[in-house]
């Protein structure tokens, strides 16, 4: 038995000089006739049967089963864009060699091509009709009668005896009348379907296409291997498409900043220190209105240093445990100072979540190159290594250098390139700070 | 939605009966119309006129469709052109277009600007045998060239109304698409 391909057995009688019997049909998805198909422009499905006469029954069959159309499962997506993909990729063969023209033969064809075509479980089966076009169905082919049919009952009871058909059970499918004298009778009440059954051959007489498509439970298509293959690419291709997603998301979800106290307030703060960094003392910065100053030395021979500091705790994200931190600070004299690694160490600077990060960022080295002017310092944090010249090239084609800096949309720029971020707007003046006096 | 054109065509063999083409319609996924299912049907010259007459009508809004036919004949190289067709195939896939079956008689003549429709020879023969369908379940329209109207007598007339078939007399492609509902009314006035 071969169960990669539907077979189907229609018996034939009364043939003209020679004897009656079994014509055998099986559909599978090979054929040699393919090239020879396209170099004619012969029907792809029906083509192998051009040499036994049967091509234009195989038409008719391939038309009939084109107009019931099967359902497509859900996932058959190549199916889907290939419309009928199910049909074109069928190949009706025919085993036995004779040149016979009969309609008898379409039901057959017909029902290989479903059975292969579908999910259907049934392999083998027996079956002799006519198709027609009934107009009362837009999307049905009619079963007709044909002759002989109490002779093909009784050639299929012979066959079976003599085991020429497969020993399981068999469906065999026929016109739901059959002629005698003219008139039509049903085909249930011939001796020879209780004989057949009991042969476990049960014959089954259809009005519609459908009806046999029914009991052979070949309503939906089977999935093609090109189905597959387009699956598995798309696939690939989605979860490839959800986890980029999913890490772009990551890399951009928003960070929290909580900026801690400093002295008194939540923002950063003027820090002093001796030579030796023995003593520490932090101020809050004074403010002029809403601007924040902070004061920078009037005379670089001081016995202590000067700085700016800040307190910052940025809350734990999804995934996340760890944030690399940039701190940038921005004059529209000064320019742009930029720190990602620690000056000593050289490591990234980085926090833990929900850690607390300070720092304090000296102001000793920028006595001579200090100005009177609004800045803007500015804490930024992501989740992947910083490097400070890619922030600075970043800076620079969005503000040339020819161009007079605006701090305040450096800062808003700034805000928008990192997940978190905190700006801190300020204006350094001239004047001694509140440290000087205390300071030993 | 699968939608079904009938275009009652003169068959060539020995017979010489009228058989019936028929033209599947379903909507496509992309924009456009697929026509690569009707081409190796020998409806080749059929679908370079429909797409020049697509070009003349300037249709903004030309529904996604994927056409085919539902029934192959041996001797479809030597059809008469199905353009009407083709054009109903397409249109009735137009979300306006209520229809589920169309028959369609005639030719559209691709060459001319006012795209008119022009009837064959043998008119009687082709209602007659749109007689055999028999009743239909759903309204069906027959479009057929208004200067063939004078020549359907009114028994005919009257037989079809009872199948449950409405004639749609119309001159030119225009009021074609007028006629399914896409753009002005003029077949409720017919």
């Amino acid at each position: 038995m071969n169960l990669s391909r539907a077979t189907v057995y229609i018996p034939l009688v009364e043939l003209t000089d020679q004897p009656n019997q079994l014509l055998e049909i099986y559909c599978d998805g090979q054929s040699e006739w393919d090239k020879k198909s396209l170099d004619k422009d012969w029907h792809f499905v029906v083509s192998p049967l051009r040499p036994f006469g049967l091509y234009e029954e195989g038409l008719k069959a391939v038309n009939s089963v084109h107009k019931l159309s099967l359902k497509i499962p859900f996932w058959a997506l190549y199916q889907r864009f290939k419309r009928y993909s199910w049909l074109d990729t069928q190949r009706l063969h025919c085993v036995n060699i004779l040149d016979f023209e009969g309609e008898s033969m379409q039901l057959g064809l017909a029902i290989a091509l479903l059975m292969n075509s579908s999910r259907s479980p049934i392999r083998y089966t027996i079956a002799t009709g006519k198709l027609s076009n009934d107009t009362q169905k837009d999307y049905d082919v009619a079963v007709d009668t044909v002759n002989g049919i109490p002779q093909k009952l009784q050639l299929l009871l012979e066959k079976r005896q003599s085991n020429a058909l497969p020993r399981d059970f068999l469906y065999c499918f026929t016109p739901y009348e059959y002629l005698h004298n003219g008139k039509r009778y049903p085909v249930n009440n011939l001796p020879e379907v209780k004989a057949l059954a009991a042969l476990n051959i049960q014959v089954k007489p259809i009005r519609w296409l459908s009806d046999a498509a029914k009991i052979l439970h070949a309503d939906e298509s089977h999935f093609l291997p090109e189905d597959k293959s387009l699956l598995v690419s798309t696939s690939i291709i989605a979860i490839l498409f959800i986890w980029l997603t999913l890490h772009v998301s990551w890399l951009n979800y928003p960070i929290h900043i909580d900026v801690l106290r400093g002295k008194e307030k939540n923002e950063p703060f003027l820090v002093c220190t001796n030579r030796d960094e023995t003593e520490v003392q932090y101020y809050d910065l004074k403010r002029d209105g809403s601007v924040a100053l902070l004061p920078i030395l009037a005379d670089k021979n001081q016995d202590y240093n000067l700085g700016i500091g800040w307190k910052i705790k940025p809350l734990k994200t999804p995934l996340t445990s760890l944030y690399y931190i940039a701190l940038i600070d921005v004059g529209e004299k000064a320019a742009y100072k930029i720190i990602t690694h620690d000056t000593e160490t050289q490591q990234a600077i980085t926090v833990a979540a929900d850690d607390v990060f300070q720092w304090y960022w000296p102001m000793e080295e920028e006595i001579n190159k200090t100005y009177e002017e609004e800045r803007v310092l500015m804490i930024a944090m992501q989740r992947t290594p910083i490097a400070a010249e890619d922030i600075y090239q970043l800076l620079i084609a969005r503000f040339p250098e020819s161009e007079s800096l605006k701090v305040l949309e450096v800062r808003d720029f700034l805000t928008t390139q990192f997940p978190g971020s905190y700006a801190f707007a300020y204006k350094s003046i001239f004047s001694s700070p509140p440290c000087v006096k205390s300071m030993p | 939605m699968r939608k079904r054109v009938l275009i009652p065509i003169m068959s060539l063999g020995r017979e010489s009966e009228v058989v019936f083409l028929e033209i599947i319609s379903e909507p496509a996924y992309f924009y456009g119309v697929n026509f690569q299912a009707i081409h190796k049907s020998g409806l080749t010259s059929s679908v370079i006129e429909t797409k020049k007459i697509l070009e003349t009508l300037a249709y903004s809004d030309i529904p996604a469709s994927h056409l085919q036919i539902g029934n192959h004949f041996l001797n479809l190289d030597s059809l008469n052109s199905v353009n009407l067709g083709l054009i109903l195939s397409i249109f009735i896939q137009q979300k306006l277009c209520n229809y589920q079956k169309i028959i369609a008689i005639g030719t559209i003549q691709h060459d001319c600007l006012q795209l008119p429709l022009v009837g064959g020879d043998y008119l009687e023969a082709q209602l007659t045998s749109i007689l055999k369908l028999g009743v239909q379940p759903e309204k069906v329209p027959l479009f057929f060239p208004s200067a063939a109207l004078n020549d359907i007598d009114a028994a005919l007339m009257a037989h079809l109304a009872k199948l449950n078939i409405f004639l749609k007399p119309v001159a030119n492609a225009y009021q074609v698409l007028d006629c399914l509902g896409i753009s002005a009314d003029f077949c409720a006035m017919s």
